[in-house]
């Protein structure tokens, strides 16, 4: 069982589509798996830790907390428990990003409605950043005229 | 009801029963290329979608060594949208590299890159830079259909394969000509056709750069385009800013024939207008002319019989529904040498609107006594109202068009000849329409048709 030690220990963490359910307009939240909180350098199946970023309604970007998570790989060996509950400690957040995520991690996750994204050798600062962009675009396209 | 926008043929914005691909469809331009290999840049499904539609339903013309399933894709995933898919194209060139084997690489995107922002042209510049024969080609979607997308790709390689690997782009060499006409796999019958238009211009002492299909020498074919003595481009309009770019370039006099010559007479008329362009091969294409005639008559005296005295009612009018080559192609034979009565003559490819006049002036004189009108039309739905609207008389007509075409032509109680994309009822390997040999098959194929309904 996985437990949240950082910022969020304690309470109650509601499931990912409730936070998005009213509106687009609401603030969202990205994890990335980090070893030292600024690098994305870790395999999502490899990730002790996660960094969580919300991204305000105005675009401010806020560090919520380093989540420790327990690695749901160990040594190629995949316990389907293990990522269930690694996905479930994520599902407050509406974009997961590491370096690698494999095909049944991506599977969990979607199912989550928790957006899979695997980007290699950028930073946190940067990928939060584009994140932001394509989000505010994607809202600005939705938008019917 | 919202009011809905319509142009002159009374057309919304939406099309249904596609009469063509998207500009990434020419990435089957590539494909027809010998030695010629597209990487393709774009979302899943897309290189799919354009096979399955130009180059299998559509006389199951197959992929060959560089099409189908062959073909290379970045597969694009939303990730590549967040963070750019540049790297990702770069890691599929090398990868292509590594295990495809080309004389030319020729990468070309959707529109989800271009929209996106990926520099590819700096992605494939790296490669120009270490000496790799490899163009890029901003083929996304919203650029226009096939049809466009393969002049972007005809010139992405002149411009930056040809103008850089020819060995030689001043000398011209006399009676050498490049050859811009059908447009590979959209035309069902491009393969056999083009081969055909080899034959007959080579009997009439041409050299020729046909640049497409089995005839064509393939890549370094390509790289004597700059030394032909002109450029002949045959059809409507396609080709034609090719040619402009090749007169400015490397100035080459361009030929434009509208008419893709089907039959004796046209193509006797296609071969002396080019002989009296050049003041060239005079002598030779009358002699070629005279022996090809012989044999196409031999055929025909036959056929008279059958022509003549068959009992059981032949078609007299028809329509078409087909891209602009194939149309005016058509119409010119089948009144010329058949004597049939144009009805309703429709073209579908989206000309160009500055090609279109020219286009309609070209059906005001059939004949020296026959005219008709032509409409510019892709819409399914208004193409089979237009048809259902011609005046056919008491007879079933012929209707040359498409698949789609088949319902109505049942409603008709006519005939049908599948001639334009997608042609899904035919299976094509070598089939040509044109030329000498050509305007015999079709002969065949109208009157096979015609009397085997009731069969």
């Amino acid at each position: 069982m996985i437990e949240n030690q950082g910022w969020a220990a304690g309470k109650i963490l509601l499931p990912g589509f409730f936070y998005r359910k009213r509106g687009d307009y609401m603030s969202y939240r990205i994890a990335l798996a980090s070893s030292d909180g600024r690098h994305i350098d870790r395999h999502f199946g490899h990730s002790d830790g996660f960094v969580i970023v919300e991204v305000e309604p105005g675009g401010k970007f806020v560090e919520q907390e380093r989540r420790q998570a327990q690695a749901p790989c160990q040594h190629g060996f995949h316990e389907e428990g293990a990522m269930q509950a690694a996905v479930r400690a994520l599902r407050d957040c509406r974009y997961v990003v590491a370096e690698a995520i494999g095909p049944g991690a991506q599977k969990a996750l979607e199912q989550q409605d928790i957006l899979p994204l695997e980007i290699e050798g950028t930073t946190v600062a940067d990928a939060v950043q584009k994140i932001y962009v394509y989000e505010k675009n994607k809202q600005r396209a939705s938008v019917r005229a | 009801m919202p009011k809905t926008k319509k142009d002159k043929c009374k057309q919304t914005n939406s099309i249904n029963q596609v009469r063509y691909g998207c500009a990434l469809g020419a990435l089957h331009s590539v494909t027809a290329i010998p030695g010629a290999m597209p990487i393709t840049h774009c979302g899943p499904g897309c290189v799919d979608k354009q096979y399955m539609s130009l180059a299998f339903y559509n006389g199951y013309q197959g992929g060959g060594y560089a099409g189908g399933a062959v073909t290379p894709s970045s597969n694009l995933q939303e990730k590549d949208v967040v963070f750019g898919g540049a790297k990702h194209l770069d890691q599929l060139i090398a990868a292509s590299l590594k295990i495809m084997e080309a004389d030319l690489f020729v990468v070309l995107n959707g529109c989800i890159p271009e929209i996106v922002g990926d520099d590819i042209g700096a992605v494939v510049a790296r490669y120009q830079k270490k000496g790799v024969p490899i163009v890029s080609a901003e083929t996304g979607g919203f650029k226009g259909n096939n049809f466009t997308g393969h002049e972007i790709v005809t010139e992405a390689i002149i411009e930056q394969y040809v103008d850089k690997f020819a060995p030689d782009k001043t000398t011209k060499k006399k009676g050498l000509i490049n050859v811009w006409a059908e447009l590979p796999f959209q035309n069902t019958f491009w393969r056999g056709d083009l081969a055909e238009l080899k034959r007959i211009l080579e009997g009439a002492g041409w050299q020729v750069n046909i640049l497409f299909g089995y005839g064509s020498a393939g890549v370094k074919e390509w790289l004597t385009i700059p030394n032909a003595e002109f450029n002949l481009v045959v059809g409507p309009w396609l080709g034609l800013k090719t040619a402009k770019l090749l007169e400015k370039k490397y100035n080459q006099p361009y030929l434009h024939l509208p008419i893709l010559p089907i039959g004796a007479k046209q193509v006797g008329d296609f071969l002396r207008s080019i002989a009296a362009f050049a003041k060239e091969n005079e002598v030779k294409t009358e002699a070629f002319i005279k022996r090809e005639e012989k044999e196409y008559y031999y055929y025909l005296e036959y056929f008279t019989d059958f022509y003549a005295e068959y009992w059981w009612g032949l078609p007299a009018s028809y329509a078409v529904a087909s891209d602009a080559t194939y149309n005016l192609a058509l119409n010119k034979f089948l009144v010329n040498q058949l004597g049939l009565i144009p009805a309703k003559q429709i073209i579908t490819d989206n000309t160009p609107e500055k090609y279109r006049e020219a286009i309609r002036e070209e059906y005001k004189h059939l004949a020296d006594d026959v005219a008709a009108e032509v409409e510019f039309i892709e819409d399914g739905y208004l193409v089979t109202q237009t048809i259902k609207q011609g005046e056919y008389g008491h007879k079933p007509p012929i209707i040359f068009g498409t698949t789609w075409e088949r319902d109505i032509t049942k409603e008709l109680n006519g005939h049908i000849v599948e001639v334009s994309y997608p042609v899904s009822y035919d299976v094509v390997i070598n089939k040509t329409y044109i030329g000498y040999r050509g305007a015999l098959t079709l002969l065949e194929k109208i009157f096979t048709t015609a009397i085997s309904k009731s069969a």
